[in-house]
């Protein structure tokens, strides 16, 4: 896969009026981690030029999986939050961030667009 | 305050301040919440009688009620009391709860009136599109006045109803789930009349739901209840799913405990995709 997670989307009930696209979590190893340069709670604004706007969540998905091998992703890039919650996953992986603190209003983020191309890795 | 459900709060922000300390119990709870915080942003403490069990789960159920179960449905629903009155004479001694200044009727009218409360509510909340207004209406009906209480009573009759007939199938020789069995097996409970004496009469006033009743609660709703049991972080029964095999069609609720004894829910859902 591409290894990361999103979370997101018109439908996802009581989530902030933000519906964006985010990153919830880099897959240790996987494609994204390898590449290094996207960060959970990055929005996702665009897919291979496509974008991610008013879109359900398994619609986002779906976007995801017919995207093919090499993925070309438009993001909005998190800034480190000043005060932000302390978390970590309880399966032990380090890094990631409750999703609290990346759905919650106002998280900072950088201006420009960064533009990130994946290639789709194989699941070992 | 009013509200029989407090306004929601962040989830590790709750849990900093419930949670001081360095004791195994303080650290295991923290490890709990972080992991409830994996799937739900927020929390709201539900109001702490012995009625929070029923409270939680109808509160959840509501809040994502797109339409009326089938058993609400049904065209005799509302008979129900008046039916099983009429073959179960024992069922006369069941609990009402005190209306203040208000003469209470005839058993069977005041529960009818609570089961058509029900359907009714149900309905109507079910019938709002937008999530928000779903949620305000739901605050609306759980202020602590005695609309909200007479929800309670009719899903203690519900339950009472469900108890009857798993006990009568297991006496007509039908499979019935495993929890029933537990059910009566109880001392206090090895039939309908005494689950209902010393165990539903009770709930909301000097007891709550134990186990092996929010199994029972679930089969009346046709609901699955899944319940995040702090106690039990690092077991295998850190969730628990009332019944654990559940049906593919009925829809699921998620509730917080720490103890098996209060029980508050978490919101703010997300759904997250491995891509």
């Amino acid at each position: 896969g591409l290894g990361f997670n999103i979370v997101g989307g018109t439908d996802q009930q009581y989530v902030s009026n933000d519906s964006s696209i985010y990153v919830s979590r880099i897959k240790k190893d996987g494609a994204a981690y390898l590449d290094g340069r996207l960060q959970e709670g990055d929005k996702i604004l665009a897919v291979n030029g496509r974008d991610l706007k008013d879109l359900q969540h398994k619609d986002a998905v779906e976007l995801f999986r017919n995207a093919g091998c090499d993925v070309s992703l438009k993001i909005q890039r998190r800034l480190q939050p000043q005060n932000g919650p302390m978390g970590h996953r309880s399966d032990g992986e380090s890094g990631g961030l409750p999703l609290a603190a990346i759905l919650v209003p106002g998280l900072a983020l950088a201006a420009a667009a960064v533009w990130i191309l994946l290639r789709y890795r194989q699941r070992m | 305050h009013k509200l029989s459900v407090a306004p929601e709060i962040d989830i590790m922000e709750y849990c900093r301040k419930e949670w001081r300390g360095n004791t195994p119990v303080a650290k295991r709870m923290r490890k709990g919440y972080e992991a409830v915080a994996q799937k739900f942003a927020s929390i709201r403490r539900v109001r702490g009688d012995n009625y929070c069990a029923l409270r939680a789960t109808l509160f959840q159920a509501l809040s994502q009620a797109t339409q009326l179960p089938s058993w609400l449905q049904s065209e005799d629903f509302t008979m129900l009391p008046e039916n099983l009155l009429s073959k179960y004479d024992w069922i006369k001694q069941w609990q009402l709860k005190q209306k203040l200044g208000r003469k209470m009727g005839e058993i069977s009218d005041e529960i009818k009136e609570y089961l058509i409360l029900l359907r009714k509510k149900w309905k109507n909340i079910s019938e709002i599109k937008r999530p928000i207004e779903k949620q305000e209406a739901c605050d609306k009906l759980f202020k602590n006045e005695e609309e909200e209480y007479s929800l309670y009573e009719a899903l203690k009759f519900l339950m009472l109803n469900t108890a009857i007939e798993l006990y009568n199938d297991e006496k007509n020789g039908r499979r019935v789930p495993v929890f029933s069995w537990l059910l009566f097996a109880r001392d206090t409970s090895s039939n309908p009349r005494q689950l209902m004496h010393n165990h539903l009469n009770h709930i909301g006033h000097s007891g709550g739901l134990e186990q092996v009743e929010m199994f029972l609660l679930a089969y009346a709703l046709q609901y699955t209840i899944q319940v995040y049991r702090l106690y039990k972080y690092s077991t295998d029964e850190f969730i628990t799913l009332y019944p654990n095999d559940p049906e593919e069609d009925w829809p699921v609720v998620t509730l917080i405990t720490e103890d098996d004894r209060h029980y508050n829910i978490p919101v703010r859902m997300c759904q997250e995709t491995m891509l």
